[in-house]
């Protein structure tokens, strides 16, 4: 085949597989949108859960588990994060990890099949550079609080940890990750990998001091940040569905992970290990150590904790830990961009792709109020389109599709492919995410956080989950199918499990 | 990555996905009992807690 790397033996390919298989060294597709193959596949169970965990470890789980200590106390801290995390961990572990273990796929492609080219890439686009541009930013203020609270006890001056020099700290930030990203993957893999082992030292530092100093009773008689409530039983719905969200945030990330497993239990469970076990006892450290201090600012927590020298340690080693999760969050929406986001994004420089990435970011450090000070705000504005986006790719992968999807369908030009719907949009599946959007709006206003009466019976994800659910199935059923739209009839050719037919 | 090189994988790996020993090439489906096994033992955890919490 004409400019084509010439395909390896059964000798020759790894493991011994069959003989269709490009030979190692020669054509490395994992870091290409194209689907693997199974030998191609590269993690098993535990080099996976490696991989989540260290994402999980990270300094977000200090924001979360201060927003949530601020409605509640330890005991219903733990079990609210134990509850949510579960919940939609479970679902995001599910919809976009199982149509892209089982067909090497690219996350962003397999939705093709529920939202149609154009709309996929609308999605993608969405998430990966309003996101990760927010994710970004919110990274890049604690960078910078926690810089002004070290140069603060460096030099013994009293910089305010909020003003424009926290802001213009976190500026840096942005450019110094710009600046590693622009060099490529390798210096992304050796920076993270030498910063993981020490935020898991400073985790299980805080772990040590906090409960040196206090004992368990008196751990869990402290009460929430904002104080006690009148409506105790809000206040403990609010901080399940901090953590529904904070599970739902997920999604963008842990489709293209479980690509790379090799078996679909290596792509499920391991997010039981890393975004559900990891992320859920970093966040309680962050509970702790919030509540015992009655600080909220995580990058307050150190000095006090550690005293000076140490404190000032550990905040250099967080500032640090809030580079590498700004790496690892814009490397993989990069990725995401320059595979999906069209011919114009696909010849963009590395370089000038980062620029997409963290541009809006360098904006947003100087408006803190906007996400930063917000947390809870800022992770619900996620949650208000992943959990609709989930439900929706849910409902159509396992329901509608009884788990097959037509691989050389998703590749297929718009006109062509059966997952072209409305000229490359599904507007059923666009008008289910808006559906279950609405109802989350309505149950939780996104921008004041006021909870309507029925929320507290409800939460807001859950029921944007059901309402997209049954949107998207009714409109398939009702609408999409009988126009003979989406490929709904197409099943597997006998004999093979890709290959589909009417 | 030349283009080409990419639409030529692209084909020869469809080509596999969709051949007849296309199971070699796939990762199957997540068994039915992992997914019962985990929303039983959520459904429990989140009982015990709300009696521990609450």
């Amino acid at each position: 085949m004409a400019g084509t790397e010439r395909l390896g033996t059964d000798d020759e390919t790894r493991g011994g597989g069959p003989s269709v298989l490009p030979r190692q060294g020669q054509f490395d597709a994992t870091v290409t949108d194209l689907p693997l193959m199974r030998v191609e596949r590269i993690w098993n169970f535990w080099q996976h859960s490696a991989v989540n965990v260290g994402l999980a470890i990270a300094t977000w789980a200090f924001l979360q588990g201060a927003a949530v200590a601020y409605y509640v106390g330890v005991k219903q801290a733990i079990a609210a994060m134990i509850i949510g995390y579960g919940i939609s961990v479970l679902l995001v572990a599910l919809a976009p990890c199982m149509p892209s273990v089982k067909h090497g796929i690219e996350q962003f492609v397999g939705i093709r099949s529920t939202f149609g080219e154009r709309g996929a890439r609308i999605f993608m686009i969405l998430v990966s550079t309003l996101l990760a541009a927010a994710w970004s930013a919110v990274l890049a203020i604690m960078f910078g609080h926690g810089l002004v609270t070290v140069i603060n006890n460096v030099f013994g001056v009293a910089l305010p940890e909020t003003g424009v020099a926290a802001s213009l700290l976190g500026l840096i930030a942005i450019v110094v990750s710009w600046a590693i990203l622009a060099r490529g993957p390798v210096s992304v893999e050796a920076v993270c990998r030498a910063i993981a082992p020490l935020l898991i030292l400073i985790v299980v530092g805080i772990i040590v001091i906090v409960f040196s100093r206090n004992s368990w009773s008196e751990l869990t008689a402290l009460v929430p940040l904002g104080g006690e409530s009148d409506d105790p039983h809000l206040n403990f719905m609010l901080a399940v569905e901090l953590n529904l969200a904070g599970g739902f945030a997920w999604w963008p990330n842990l489709g293209n992970l479980a690509r790379l497993a090799k078996t679909p239990r290596a792509a499920f469970w391991p997010n039981w290990i890393g975004v559900f076990a990891a992320s859920v006892a970093a966040a309680a450290v962050g509970v702790l150590a919030a509540l015992s201090l009655q600080v909220e600012e995580p990058t307050q927590w150190m000095i006090p904790l550690a005293g000076v020298v140490l404190g000032v340690i550990a905040l250099i080693v967080v500032c640090l830990a809030n580079i590498t999760a700004i790496l690892s969050q814009g490397y993989a929406s990069m990725v995401a961009l320059k595979g999906g986001g069209g011919a114009l994004l696909r010849r963009a420089a590395w370089p000038l792709l980062g620029l997409v990435i963290l541009g809006p970011a360098a904006v947003l450090v100087f408006f803190p109020e906007a996400v930063y000070e917000n947390y809870g705000r800022f992770v619900s504005w996620g949650a208000i389109v992943l959990a609709p986006l989930c439900a929706v790719q849910f409902v159509d992968y396992f329901i509608l599709r009884h788990r097959h999807i037509s691989v050389r369908a998703l590749y297929q030009p718009i006109g062509e492919s059966p997952y072209t719907y409305w000229r490359g949009i599904n507007l059923a599946a666009f008008a289910a995410v808006a559906a279950g959007a609405g109802t989350y709006a309505l149950l939780l206003n996104p921008l004041s956080y006021e909870p309507a009466p029925l929320f507290r019976y409800t939460t807001a994800s859950l029921p944007a989950f059901a309402v997209a659910a049954a949107a998207h199935y009714l409109l398939t059923r009702l609408v999409v199918e009988p126009r003979g739209l989406g490929g709904y009839g197409l099943r597997p050719v006998a004999g093979s499990s890709s290959r589909m037919q009417s | 990555m030349d283009a080409q090189i990419l639409q030529d994988q692209l084909e020869q790996r469809i080509k596999f996905l969709e051949s007849s020993n296309s199971a070699e090439h796939l990762v199957g489906d997540l068994p039915a009992r992992d997914i019962v096994a985990c929303v039983l033992a959520l459904t429990l955890m989140t009982a015990v807690l709300l009696w521990w919490a609450y």
